[in-house]
């Protein structure tokens, strides 16, 4: 008797790819929980030494005599071991690392992911994959997650880390895009006295600045954008290229507020230029979908 | 070609800048930091030597002790099993020395990017110990050209990395060979050595590098294309090399942007150095662009666009 052929494979319709959702990524945070050896873990090869040592002491003959170098043998080939490891993390974390700067983001959050239960017992290293998914899933628009992310990378860090400023504004940037303002306006509030510890040169404080400014569009204070933004050309270049969604966020506001003495009809084809020259125009309409009035659509 | 300086031929010169002392200023009671001494490759050689003679010695003795015990057929016994302990004591107590700068070097690359003063005396101090392993040292030296870098001291990082690039046995110190080659590139272009950072690019080409590498290496080369006045090769595929500029910070990514404007505009090329420049003007201030003409050795060229001013 033949066995019975396999159907046929019906060719479907590959789903859209879709970034995971917070729900989903708290879970695998919560099942993956960094577990930082502990002081009698770090020291079990010296006890392991120390009892074989005790253990030849005790039993004598040749096989004695052997014993504490087979243990010392050991030891050797399981730190080096350790280190080879520890250095294929490195490189697997730096790929990834890679990929999300180079917005390749599903390969980049995939990879990033699998690492987080394999980073466990390096708290160190899972905290840098865990900003590869941060990073990634603020890219991809997906800040109910980012701001997941954003949680457990804080939750990491020890009070008062030079880098939680920076983490808590991304945060606070990703509670707005969700109109989580109240949150926001916390934040912002709270990390004003950190932030002018920072050189107005720093992209610190030019990320401050930006989420000031898209807090005032997001509660509609487009006059007060305008009239804070004296020195926003200054102020948003530490951000780079990345300046360009500021620029346009106040063309928004100039076109918003529309007064005719003020000229913000010009003013505001002049920021839109200026964004423009940075961000393409498509780049800008697709994180600020409002911005499509400005680009005459 | 921009101004070489006076030790560019001798790197074991100090320029002016190296001369200047660094310590407590008159009337307090700090104590000096302590400060490496100008790197001479003799030296370094010297105490690699050293350090391998007495690695070479320590572990010779173990292995003698290890033979007597063998032969002198104590093995078995309570004294034995003792003397297998000294041993391994001993050849721990040998790499301890190693282990413990080894583990230091993560913490001495901040400090030398926090606090240069600070990160110098660190180093002078983990230069100054013994019984390193070699590979050990070499790291330690490969800070040693960050610092000097960072301190502009180009003629002293150019030699320390020229050294390390020749070194034999690297060992894990071979992973920074494109990072050494990308400040080799940087120190000679600093020191007008258009040659000199011709060959290091050369090199660099052959060389694994990372993301990160591979935008600094194209930051380095177009430098060198405009200073040596290769336009053409600078605007070759120029919207890949922009695109990848912008995942830049900012300073660099407007530096960048400079070059190729500078470029555009010797090639007659007026839309693309108007474009161009008036990202130049967006991503850097005016005394960052006063500095960037400066610092990168190239007459800069730019005007004020147009729609950049209005505001």
């Amino acid at each position: 008797m033949t066995p019975e052929p396999a159907p046929p494979r019906i060719p479907t319709t590959p789903t859209p790819w879709r970034p995971p959702s917070p729900e989903a990524l708290e879970a695998h945070f919560a099942q993956h929980p960094p577990r930082p050896a502990g002081p009698w873990a770090q020291r079990t090869p010296l006890f392991v030494l120390v009892g074989v040592v005790l253990l030849a002491l005790a039993i004598g003959g040749p096989a004695a005599w052997l014993l504490p170098w087979g243990a010392f043998v050991g030891l050797l080939v399981y730190g080096s071991q350790k280190v080879n490891a520890m250095r294929r993390f490195e490189a697997r974390l730096a790929r990834a690392a890679e990929l999300a700067t180079l917005r390749h983001h599903r390969p980049a959050l995939r990879s990033a992911w699998r690492l987080i239960p394999e980073l466990a017992d390096h708290p160190a290293l899972q905290h840098r994959a865990v900003v590869v998914i941060a990073q990634v899933l603020d890219q991809l628009d997906a800040h109910d997650a980012a701001i997941v992310a954003y949680n457990r990378l804080l939750d990491d860090l020890p009070g008062g880390h030079p880098g939680a400023t920076m983490l808590k504004i991304h945060r606070a940037i990703a509670a707005l895009f969700t109109h989580q303002l109240s949150d926001a306006d916390d934040a912002l509030r709270r990390l004003r006295g950190p932030v002018e510890e920072f050189d107005d040169a720093t992209p610190t404080a030019a990320a401050y600045r930006f989420a000031l400014l898209f807090q005032s569009v997001q509660t509609a204070h487009y006059a007060e954008a305008i009239e804070e933004s004296g020195d926003l050309l200054d102020a948003l270049r530490p951000l780079g290229i990345d300046a360009g969604y500021g620029h346009a966020l106040l063309a928004w506001c100039h076109r918003q507020r529309n007064d005719a003495e003020a000229q913000d009809d010009v003013q505001a084809r002049t920021w839109w230029r200026r964004a423009t020259a940075l961000v393409p125009a498509a780049a800008l309409v697709r994180r600020f979908p409002e911005l499509r009035e400005v680009r005459g659509e | 070609m921009s101004e070489a300086p006076n030790n560019a031929s001798d790197p074991d010169r100090p320029s002016e800048n190296e001369s200047a002392p660094e310590g407590p200023t008159p009337g307090s009671e700090e104590k000096p930091r302590r400060r490496v001494p100008v790197f001479r490759p003799q030296r370094m050689q010297q105490q690699l030597w050293v350090d391998a003679l007495l690695r070479g010695g320590a572990l010779g003795a173990l292995l003698i002790a290890f033979v007597a015990l063998v032969g002198t057929g104590t093995g078995g016994s309570a004294a034995g099993v003792l003397g297998a302990v000294v041993l391994v004591i001993g050849w721990a107590v040998l790499n301890r020395a190693g282990a413990g700068v080894a583990r230091a070097l993560p913490q001495v690359s901040a400090t030398i990017d926090q606090h240069p003063g600070a990160g110098e005396a660190v180093l002078a101090d983990l230069l100054s110990r013994r019984l390193l392993p070699r590979w050990v040292r070499l790291m330690l030296y490969h800070r040693l050209a960050l610092l000097r870098h960072r301190q502009q001291r180009y003629g002293e990082s150019a030699a320390i990395a020229q050294c390390l690039l020749s070194a034999d046995r690297p060992g894990p110190m071979g992973r920074h060979r494109a990072n050494l080659l990308l400040l080799l590139v940087e120190a000679r272009l600093e020191m007008g050595d258009t040659l000199g950072a011709w060959m290091a690019l050369h090199a660099l080409a052959h060389t694994p590098v990372t993301l990160n590498e591979a935008l600094q290496r194209m930051a380095l080369r177009a430098r060198y294309e405009v200073m040596v006045g290769h336009d053409d090769a600078a605007l070759h595929l120029a919207e890949q090399k922009v695109r990848l500029a912008e995942l830049m910070p900012g300073p660099q990514c407007g530096a960048f942007h400079a070059l190729l404007a500078t470029a555009a505009h010797r090639a007659g090329r007026a839309e693309d150095h108007r474009r161009w420049w008036t990202r130049v003007e967006l991503l850097c201030s005016d005394e960052q662009i006063r500095q960037l003409g400066e610092g990168l050795g190239v007459a800069i060229a730019g005007v004020a666009a147009p729609d950049t001013a209005a505001v």
